[in-house]
């Protein structure tokens, strides 16, 4: 008659039957798990974008449509900086125009605490800093070149590129790519809320970049 | 690999992921199946983490994750064929096979054993393992015992929970 232990003791038999964890699974899920937080980032993006459109949409209806005006390219200095430049730090953005009245601006705290984020270190080659959405609501910045950090990377000069892009509740997301030496880089995302506060949401180490728009894919 | 952002989800990862796939794999019956499901909800825990990390129990998150994955799996693969209870096919030493008596089990069944026997979790922990109140997890595990003593043809000894 098989008691609770004989119950217990026939359990823990049968799941010595079952598949038997490695360390390659650990690897495994944490890439699933970076995968879906890429997911969810795009999705964001595209919940921005789409809500640009809309409100670009609006803002041409309430004004009677097309004024002429032509949408350009950004003139905010910050989309500039995919510039490589050797002595620029990459902390213009200071210039991004701050719309208090527009919600999805990112605040001036949200600014500042970003530009603190992608100061480029000492000694490393600055390849420069895009923020997507510069120019919103009146313009829209494409990304700029990639090849500097990229050539960085494949050559292991150290240097720092990096991406970032508000969010529609005033803050900020960015990524620093940063090349340490050869077949060492660090990828750092990290977001930035609308009171200015800094939360590194992930480090990653990788050996190599490929180019991969928006962003080079840590490899 | 550094990870200031995840720093400790290696940690929980090897201290949780076997007991969550042996827990999964006796609901699921199917390796194949317990991998997919463990690693569903540890890359759930990845993509959650920095709020789960300050958890007191931030494995009992992932437990429940992986144990209502492991049950919604089997329920779906349940529907696709009728399980048939077999008389137990083999017995190691005085530990009757339990693999056929469990097959005859429902998943949420075979969930409230496995946790409150395997997992050693009381019945509040497990029904709010499962995501049900403790009364419906008593239910499971009372026609739980009931089914696996009328498969394995004798009386289960159990302690009323």
């Amino acid at each position: 008659m098989p008691s609770e232990e004989e119950l217990r003791t026939g359990l823990r038999r049968l799941s010595d039957r079952g598949p038997r964890p490695t360390e390659a699974d650990l690897w495994t899920a944490r890439d699933h798990g970076r995968r879906r937080l890429r997911v969810q980032r795009l999705r964001r993006g595209a919940l921005v974008a789409l809500a640009f459109v809309a409100a670009v949409g609006v803002g041409f209806a309430l004004a009677g449509g097309d004024d002429g005006t032509e949408v350009g390219p950004a003139d905010s200095p910050d989309t500039t900086g995919v510039t490589p430049s050797t002595t620029t730090p990459s902390t213009t953005a200071s210039s991004v125009p701050i719309d208090a009245s527009d919600p999805t601006s990112p605040t001036q705290a949200a600014v500042t605490a970003d530009q603190v984020e992608r100061v480029v270190p000492t000694g490393y080659e600055d390849c420069g800093s895009v923020r997507v959405t510069a120019g919103w609501p009146t313009t829209f910045a494409f990304f700029g070149s990639t090849d500097c950090i990229l050539a960085a990377a494949a050559a292991g000069t150290p240097a720092q590129y990096s991406t970032s892009a508000r969010d529609f509740i005033g803050g900020m997301t960015g990524t620093i790519f940063r090349v340490e030496s050869l077949e060492r880089i660090t990828v750092i995302r990290y977001e930035v809320n609308q009171f200015g506060s800094v939360e590194v949401i992930d480090t990653e180490t990788c050996t190599a970049l490929v180019e991969k728009f928006p962003t080079p894919e840590c490899v | 690999m550094g990870s200031s952002g995840h720093d400790g989800y290696d940690e929980i990862f090897r201290a949780e992921y076997d007991t969550i796939v042996r827990a999964a794999f006796l609901v699921t019956g199917e390796a194949e199946t317990t991998t997919e499901v463990a690693q569903d909800a540890f890359a759930e825990l990845y993509v959650r983490w920095h709020k789960i990390r300050d958890y007191d129990r931030p494995g009992a998150w992932v437990r429940r994750v992986a144990v209502r994955g492991a049950i919604r799996v089997s329920e779906r693969d349940r529907r696709r064929r009728e399980l048939t209870a077999a008389p137990i096919s083999a017995t190691t030493g005085d530990t009757p096979d339990l693999e056929p008596a469990l097959a005859a089990l429902s998943p949420k069944q075979r969930a409230a054993v496995v946790l409150h026997y395997f997992e050693d979790l009381s019945v509040d922990e497990t029904a709010e393992t499962m995501g049900c109140a403790p009364s419906t997890a008593s239910v499971h595990l009372h026609r739980a015992r009931a089914r696996l003593a009328e498969v394995l043809g004798e009386e289960v000894t159990i302690d009323a929970v």
